[in-house]
């Protein structure tokens, strides 16, 4: 039937528009807007009261003898005006947001953060009614530099699924650190930010590789792989996987080669690989061997190790096998802000890696080969802010979360880390850019739908965008 | 836990796979099916096999977003499990009244030499919705992807039921042009 063709087809429309209209997703702007709404409802009612309210008192020679004196001593009528001021201010901002993220009460408020900026604006423009006596000097001295050659970036949006959000679980904090990461907080005070897709011939953003890209890709790693293709087939989803004598291997259009044996590869007898029991010191050596013996799969010039825990629900560890290039040229003229070799380290952990997959008996099951930065184009290098000016943005309640809490204080912090975060999950994923993130452990977790072990801690991921303020559209 | 975390498992053929699929996308996947199906129980079951589609497509599938992967199985067989249950019957729900205002889609003009694809149908459903305002879109898709009644969308997005109607209409007109100009058969 004609219409259930439609219906059917819409099923594999672009995931985006999905993704847009999924009625899940609460965006942090939504419910802003709503609060919004919700504000300017309440300042127009009282708007309203107070109005009938000096009708009245007209009306009935209340305060006629001395206006003057009326007005100053007439502290609900002054504080209802004052609301009215704060509420044309905070559509832009939230009022209560901006007096915790500028706790000094100046205007300045460059260095709060993300949302300081528009706390500022926020502030200045609530003060001027009543303020005029105020030094109109501090704004200029404030307003940060920018360079016209960045583009703004408009920050992706973040999605709250209900109670299924980011996170993880470990019984202590220290078990949140992955061994290897290349950031130790040192100093990288610039980053790349990038688009997540890149402009085709015909001016329209194309996320996908073209087929005989992924071909290509296909190719070189049969041939890194010493394998033969014996078939390939086209998945519906655009992805191709190739049989090869001795396993498949699947180019994705994000730029992901995978290689799977479904059988298992045998490892040496010397080496231990396992999700579960594998101790660091069995990992550290299983990962050297493994580096070196897909080295031409990887192509990797300065191959790192990085190790990562996780836990099951039911409180089993589950150990996680990733490595990177630390090399500067990896990442090409993409990287290397400033040729920071740190800052290329980064990029490459966080979209660029290697992840090794053990299968149940202690073989290799498959290696994954992601490439984020498959379909991006590049849009310039941008001033970061510092750890401790993102701290003091997410404790102002400005942190960016698909957990459904509220973050519960600085205390619950368990640790910071300067991260890029990859396109999937991103509701609407046009820039890919450095964040701070902040794993914060939650104190109430009994309202969760999962069962969780015992001891078992778990942390939701706040994150505040890196990128100085002046350069956020949103 | 992250989306390539649970991905991961999928491929580690990790009976916590399943389990973490479900913890993270359950809900929105019941939802999905509950719209099509209005019976909890036929959505259970839409959402297990929802489960195993999954685990048969991962590998070699690697989906980017997770939540509209498993979204769109569960949706494809909750359509599939309402055609069998209802076999041209109506069943009342949300599915029949989306359906009747399909029908407006439908172009006049039907060129029956030509034998469309549904990924061409697809193609153009996509230009289509591209073509659309930001909240028309939305709208749209809502009703028609995710079967929400057009209360729930009005709701959702804080506007009148008349302005969700009105814009279902407009919208479906434009597709109905489109689909006319570019003479798909249907």
């Amino acid at each position: 039937m004609n219409r259930q063709k439609i219906m059917d087809s819409l099923n594999d429309i672009d995931e985006r528009f999905i993704l847009e209209a999924s009625p899940a997703v609460r965006t942090n702007k939504t419910i802003k807007a709503k609060q919004v709404k919700r504000i300017a409802w309440a300042a127009l009612a009282a708007s309203v009261l107070l109005f009938a309210g000096v009708l009245f008192a007209l009306s009935h020679g209340i305060g006629s003898k001395d206006p003057a004196q009326s007005a100053s001593n007439d502290e609900s009528g002054s504080v209802i005006s004052e609301a009215s001021s704060t509420v044309s201010g905070s559509e832009v901002s939230d009022p209560g947001q901006a007096s915790e993220a500028s706790p000094s009460g100046q205007a300045s408020s460059g260095e709060t953060g993300p949302s300081g900026a528009e706390s500022g604006s926020s502030e200045v423009s609530s003060a001027q009614p009543g303020n005029s006596d105020s030094e109109p000097t501090e704004t200029p001295e404030a307003t940060p530099a920018i360079d016209p050659d960045l583009p703004m970036i408009t920050v992706p949006a973040f999605i709250n699924q209900g109670m299924f959000f980011e996170g993880r679980m470990a019984y202590e904090a220290e078990e949140l650190t992955t061994a290897g990461s290349p950031w130790e907080m040192t100093d990288i005070s610039v980053l790349p930010v990038f688009r997540s897709g890149r402009t085709g011939a015909d001016g329209w953003s194309s996320y996908a590789l073209e087929e005989e890209e992924m071909r290509a890709r296909l190719a070189e790693a049969a041939d890194a792989l010493g394998l033969s293709v014996t078939s390939a087939e086209t998945s519906a989803s655009g992805g191709i996987t190739a049989a090869t004598e001795d396993g498949t291997i699947t180019v994705t259009p994000d730029g992901t080669v995978s290689y799977l044996q479904p059988a298992g590869h045998p490892l040496p007898e010397e080496y231990h690989f396992t999700s579960r029991d594998t101790t660091p010191e069995e990992a550290e050596a299983v990962m050297a061997y493994l580096l070196e013996t897909y080295a031409d799969f990887l192509g990797f010039e300065e191959p790192r190790t990085m190790l990562q825990y996780d836990y099951t629900y039911g409180g089993e560890c589950v150990r996680r096998y990733y490595a990177y290039d630390a090399a500067d040229s990896a990442t090409g003229e993409a990287a290397g802000a400033a040729g920071d070799p740190t800052a290329a380290g980064l990029l490459n952990s966080c979209l660029r890696y290697a992840h090794f997959s053990p299968d149940d008996f202690g073989n290799l099951l498959s290696i994954r080969l992601c490439d984020g930065l498959a379909c991006a184009e590049k849009i310039g290098d941008y001033p970061l802010i510092t750890a401790e000016e993102a701290r003091a943005a997410v404790l102002a309640g400005n942190g960016l979360t698909s957990a459904p809490f509220d973050f519960p204080g600085a205390d619950y912090i368990a640790k910071t880390e300067l991260v890029y975060r990859g396109a999937s999950q991103y509701e609407d994923a046009e820039a890919l850019l450095p964040y701070y993130r902040f794993y914060v452990e939650l104190p109430d977790t009994s309202g969760l739908p999962m069962q969780i072990a015992d001891g078992l801690k778990v942390y939701g991921a706040w994150y505040v965008p890196a990128v100085q303020p002046q350069y956020l559209a949103s | 836990m992250q989306d390539s975390q649970i991905v991961d498992l999928f491929w580690e053929r990790s009976e916590n796979a399943v389990a973490a699929a479900s913890a993270k996308y359950g809900k929105y996947c019941f939802s999905i099916a509950h719209h099509i199906l209005g019976n909890a129980e036929d959505a259970e079951e839409s959402v297990n096999d929802t489960y195993l589609g999954a685990w048969n497509a991962i590998p070699p599938h690697r989906p980017a977003v997770l939540s509209t992967f498993l979204g769109k199985i569960t949706r494809r067989i909750s359509i599939d499990r309402w055609r069998k249950r209802t076999a041209g019957k109506r069943s009342g729900g949300q599915m029949d009244l989306a359906l009747d205002e399909l029908t407006d889609c439908i172009p006049t003009l039907n060129n029956a030499e030509q034998a469309v694809e549904n990924a061409v149908l697809t193609q153009t459903l996509n230009r289509f919705l591209s073509s659309l305002e930001a909240e028309a879109r939305k709208i749209f898709v809502q009703r028609y992807w995710y079967l929400l009644s057009v209360r729930e969308i009005a709701d959702g997005l804080d506007v009148s039921e008349s302005k969700v109607k009105m814009s279902l209409m407009r919208s479906r007109n434009r597709l109905r042009r489109l689909l006319e100009e570019e003479e798909v058969s249907l």
